[in-house]
């Protein structure tokens, strides 16, 4: 159980938690202890990392050290409720709430805190819109790269696509491989191809590497178009079949010029749920029913990604102190990111990082900025022995990672019982420790990911039944197995204060990673339900396992 | 009773063997309802399947990352045609020391598919046209159609030893039954009415590294979740939501997914003359109000059709059936039915229907049973209080004589989501007695066609098929997570082949 139900949100963050935490569950057993030994494992061998900036410097510690700290996002009315949206994930409500409440300026840091900082509001929820979508473009373009392979690698036993070529050439450049051209350049000219993709095709084709607009949108370049550039969409000869993709090149085409406007005011027809184009495949034999690929080029959800992005830029008003967070959307948007030599300290700094995962604004800056090593384990790591082991050492012994993790939280739970009478309380409510150890667990993930070859591309990767296995468990070791989010519709999509959309995502994928579309699946079509954007997502994964796991006579069993 | 009396007392239940999980190397595991037969032919339950993983050996197995990895095989060849594959098998040997051969393996086979085993797996191997063994070490399998690449995903066959058996025809009361001759990392060295104890066993093809097992039967989940939370077992193999938040605050054991394809259900027995009339199961469908009936025991997602919501064949577009009191009724008068007081009766006779539901659905079960029961009886179908029916009583009332009229249960599936076993005509689970010629036809499309996105229509397509014709009403699935102790060291649980990984498993050394 956490904080509260939406039908009685205040905007008194701190004291709404009480009673809720009374309330939980959860507490019926840790009520009484007895002799039983926290966190089920040993303390980590030295307490070193409780002094001197280690636990302590956690905004987890922070604001339990001192509530008042919240206070500035405690104001009645609609910002309290924007913030309590933020920390319960639920992006769409946040970024509505936040927006009515932002008016960009450069203002410093310090000069926000009357108003509770709204834009810095705004542009987190984005950021992890962004960072969401971003996922969710790898997860669907690595999905149906696959699923496209296992086309042509069994073509003998599928049936034939006429515009496989078009698609599969697009998934292709935006994986980095330049034959895909080829296919797109072949496909301009075939005889059956659709009128509009072929002349799309050929309008791609011929501009990659030397179109910016073409190279913005599915290629690697960093700057916007010009502003008069154009995909020619209205000269392109028209075709009903593929009306819905057109919609999203016009968006996308918005995106690439950095045109916020006018992709916002276009992306309203997008219906999320259709394919850019339903192919009808056409057998030999005597067919009784209708087949259909379900095309979609996954660029659509990395112009959406850059789309929050911009929408997280524009409520920074360019403010040097929020530097931090216009570079995250920088590098979202697939530019340089100009990072900030420094940023402020955990309580200066609280509004960059309360309500996630990172334990720091440092971290937070270290993370984005792509450090060699997760942050919080290299800064915990230096005092507590073992938290730093190598990816191949946590692969040799994930659970002594798991215990070090789970022994750290034991000791943030005792430092904030310490701070003050209602610390345990406030720790519980808002699930501070949880979360601290979910940052240290997801990090062992992301350290796994980074330093072995975990990811499916092409071919899977290398450490994918190592490395790739142990990746996924740390997710699922820090998923939320019981979240109690304030409404229905964040339950049925499986968000929660913990379980926040990138993160998601980050664990589909990870499935993905290790040959398990379903499993993908299983996190990717709940989050549908709030985010319908992702309805291609669910398509793609559906399909791949269709592929990799073609229908059999298997077993059945009673539970 | 405080909860540690609770604990005692559930563990004075289980008997003198119910011993700490500090004890030594041995590893506690809970079931609600204990597997019944260590015989891998005659599994009928996930109880069994998990039971088995532990004590047999097969051909291949899925690895870590879930892809077919040779455990008894050795290498596997398969030849031009594409239908020919010979299999080496590795050096191993069974519990009783003789040596595992090819002759097991062709053995095994012959007896699924010998019709007086009355294997309800036996169509798994139907893809098998033919099983030779060339010499000991040597197997050879024919198969039925054309294949590139050896169906290594096919073969997770657990193997049995053939000089354990007289013929390829075993039934089901055979000894092996509970007391087998195993080539798995453990052997069966007692089994009573709510335990197996199993102890390692030295086959030479993979160490397990826990000396003992023990497979405690506990009805009871609160009872279960009390013993895991006093650190007298090791792991639950699933836990309801209400025992999940308990769990999860207390420091006994951490949750992991444990993501297994399966949904809750309520079948009509079309035997009975009543329920023979899809109009009449239609409408006592939309009777129900399913997420009425969920609410009682925590979350879930409702179904409209026989697969999980993120299942490849699940169809989006058919949507979940809500209460629909007005249809129901116009449903019941176009069959013939009138309402005569607070019942529909036709010919002047009330609709009686008695109803079951697997006792291993526990409280969860018996709460959403009579829950449904209520709603039937409030629409005007003279319904039975539910009844709790397990073990092999299931087995000879409901599936095999089909003696009830409703029953609610749960399915488990594999990769293979094999619905055709349920509703096609001949289907060796189909209980219900359904016969549908499209849903006959489209299953037998779905197994010919090669093309992926062909089958996901065909199965899509028998999705919409069954919501239009309810041979069940299609419930909900539920996520479902396993409780592991923080004692025990390397867990790593598989969908459906829950313990395949379990000789890596050890207790954490102090």
């Amino acid at each position: 159980m956490r904080l509260v139900t939406s039908s009685s949100k205040s905007s008194r963050l701190i004291w709404i938690l009480a009673p809720a935490l009374l309330a939980g569950a959860g507490l019926v057993l840790s009520a009484c202890p007895g002799d039983k030994k926290q966190d089920g494992s040993p303390e980590p061998s030295t307490s070193a990392a409780t002094e001197g900036g280690g636990l302590e410097d956690s905004w987890m510690f922070r604001v339990a050290e001192a509530p008042e700290r919240l206070g500035p996002l405690e104001k009645d009315g609609a910002l309290g409720n924007a913030w309590l949206d933020f920390y319960h994930n639920d992006l769409g409500t946040a970024a509505n709430a936040f927006s009515g409440l932002c008016t960009p300026s450069d203002a410093p840091l310090a000069a926000r805190a009357d108003a509770g900082y709204p834009c810095i509001g705004a542009a987190r929820t984005h950021l992890e819109w962004g960072r969401m979508l971003e996922g969710a473009f790898h997860t669907d373009r690595v999905a149906r790269r696959q699923f496209y392979k296992h086309r042509r690698k069994n073509a003998q036993d599928v049936l034939g696509s006429k515009h496989q070529p078009f698609f599969e050439g697009l998934n292709l450049l935006v994986s980095g491989v330049p034959a895909g051209k080829e296919q797109l350049a072949t496909y301009a000219t075939a005889g059956d191809a659709d009128p509009f993709l072929a002349a799309l095709a050929k309008r791609i084709a011929e501009g990659w590497g030397s179109d910016p607009l073409v190279d913005r949108i599915w290629g690697a370049s960093k700057d916007f178009a010009p502003a008069d550039a154009s995909l020619g969409l209205d000269s392109l000869p028209a075709s009903e079949a593929t009306e819905s993709y057109r919609q999203r090149l016009v968006v996308m085409e918005a995106l690439g010029k950095g045109d916020l406007a006018t992709a916002q005011s276009n992306l309203r027809a997008v219906r999320e749920q259709n394919a850019d184009l339903l192919e009808r495949l056409d057998g030999d034999g005597e067919t009784i029913l209708d087949v259909a690929l379900f095309h979609f080029d996954s660029t659509f959800l990395r112009s959406l990604a850059r789309l929050h992005a911009l929408m997280a830029r524009d409520s920074l008003g360019g403010a040097s102190e929020l530097q931090l967070l216009t570079a995250e959307a920088s590098k979202l948007l697939g530019q340089a990111p100009s990072w900030p030599a420094s940023v402020p300290g955990v309580v200066d700094g609280l509004p960059f990082v309360v309500f996630s995962s990172w334990l720091t604004p440092a971290d937070r800056l270290s993370d984005m900025k792509g450090g060699s090593r997760p942050a919080s384990l290299e800064r915990l790591g230096s005092s507590v022995s073992g938290l730093l082991a190598t990816p191949q050492q946590k692969v040799a012994d994930l659970d002594s990672f798991i215990r070090l993790s789970n022994g750290l939280r034991g000791q943030l739970v005792e430092a904030i019982r310490g701070t003050s009478p209602n610390g345990s309380q406030m720790d519980q409510g808002m699930g501070l420790s949880e979360r601290f150890v979910g940052r240290l667990l997801i990090d062992g993930a992301a350290d796994l990911q980074s330093g072995m070859k975990t990811r499916l591309e092409d071919e899977p990767g290398a450490d994918m039944e190592t490395a790739g296995v142990k990746a996924r468990s740390l997710y699922e070791d820090a998923l939320d197995k019981n979240p109690s989010p304030p409404s229905k519709r964040l339950v049925k999509a499986g968000i929660s204060y913990r379980n926040d959309p990138p993160m998601i995502v980050e664990l589909a994928r990870a499935n993905l990673d290790t040959k398990r579309p379903y499993y993908a699946n299983e996190y990717i079509r709940p989050l549908t339900e709030v985010h319908p954007e992702l309805l291609p997502v669910r398509e793609s994964l559906t399909a791949l396992d269709s592929a990799w796991n073609p229908m059999r006579k298997g077993s059945v069993q009673k539970q | 009773m405080n909860r540690f009396a609770v604990a005692l007392a559930a563990l004075m239940m289980l008997g003198a063997t119910a011993l700490p999980a500090m004890a030594g190397d041995t590893f506690i595991f809970y079931e609600d309802e204990m597997g019944l037969s260590s015989n891998p032919v005659h599994e009928r339950s996930m109880a069994d399947v998990r039971l088995n993983e532990l004590v047999h050996a097969s051909l291949w197995a899925p690895n870590y990352a879930d892809q077919p990895a040779p455990v008894l095989a050795k290498d596997a060849t398969l030849d031009d045609s594409g239908r020919v594959l010979t299999i080496t098998l590795k050096d191993a040997k069974w519990s009783d020391g003789k040596p595992i051969t090819a002759g097991d393996v062709v053995f095994t086979l012959q007896a699924y598919k010998n019709p007086e085993s009355k294997s309800l797996d036996r169509n798994r191997w139907d893809f098998i046209q033919k099983a030779e063994a060339k010499d000991d070490k040597t197997v050879v399998l024919t198969f039925m159609r054309t294949y590139r690449e050896p169906p290594t995903s096919q073969l997770y066959l657990k193997v049995l030893p053939k000089h354990a058996f007289k013929d390829t025809a075993i039934p089901y009361n055979h000894s092996y039954r509970t007391k087998p001759v195993t080539g798995g990392p453990y052997k069966v060295t007692e089994k009573d009415h709510k335990n197996w104890i199993l102890k390692q066993s030295d086959s030479g093809l993979r160490d397990s590294k826990l000396a003992e097992i023990r497979c405690q039967e506990v009805p009871e989940k609160r009872t279960q979740a009390e013993l895991m939370s006093y650190e007298y077992g090791h792991a639950m193999i699933e836990v309801e939501p209400q025992q999940r938040a308990e769990l999860d605050a207390d420091q006994c054991c951490t949750l992991k997914p444990y993501p297994s394809k399966s949904w809750w259900y309520t079948a009509f027995n079309q035997g009975n003359s009543h329920l023979a009339s899809a109009a009449v199961r239609n409408a006592m469908s939309l009777a129900v109000d399913r997420q009425k009936a969920l609410d009682l025991i925590g979350e879930g997602e409702l179904i409209s059709g026989p697969f999980t919501l993120s299942s490849r064949y699940y169809n989006h577009d058919v949507s979940v059936p809500t209460q629909d009191l007005a249809k129901a009724t116009s449903l019941m008068e176009e069959a013939g039915y009138a309402k005569t007081g607070a019942n529909w009766t036709k010919g002047g006779k009330t609709i009686d229907l008695r109803f079951f539901y697997d006792e291993a659905l526990g409280e969860q079960g018996q709460t959403v049973a009579t829950n449904i029961v209520g709603q039937l009886k409030k629409f005007g179908i003279n319904v039975s209080n539910p009844a709790a029916i397990g073990g092999e009583s299931w087995e000879e009332r409901i599936m095999t004589k089909k003696d009830y009229d409703l029953v609610m249960g749960v399915w488990s599936f594999d990769v293979n989501e094999d619905i055709g076993q349920l509703f096609a005509r001949n289907g060796v689970r189909n209980f219900v007695g359904y016969a549908d010629d499209r849903t006959d036809q489209l299953l037998s499309g779905a197994y010919e066609s090669q093309d992926p996105s062909e089958q996901q229509a065909y199965m899509k397509e028998i999705h919409r098929r069954l919501s239009e014709t309810s041979p069940y009403v299609f419930l909900w699935s539920l996520r479902n997570f396993s409780a592991i102790s923080w004692d025990i060291v390397g867990a790593h649980i598989q969908a459906f082949y829950y313990f395949t990984q379990f000789p890596d498993w050890d207790l954490k050394k102090e």
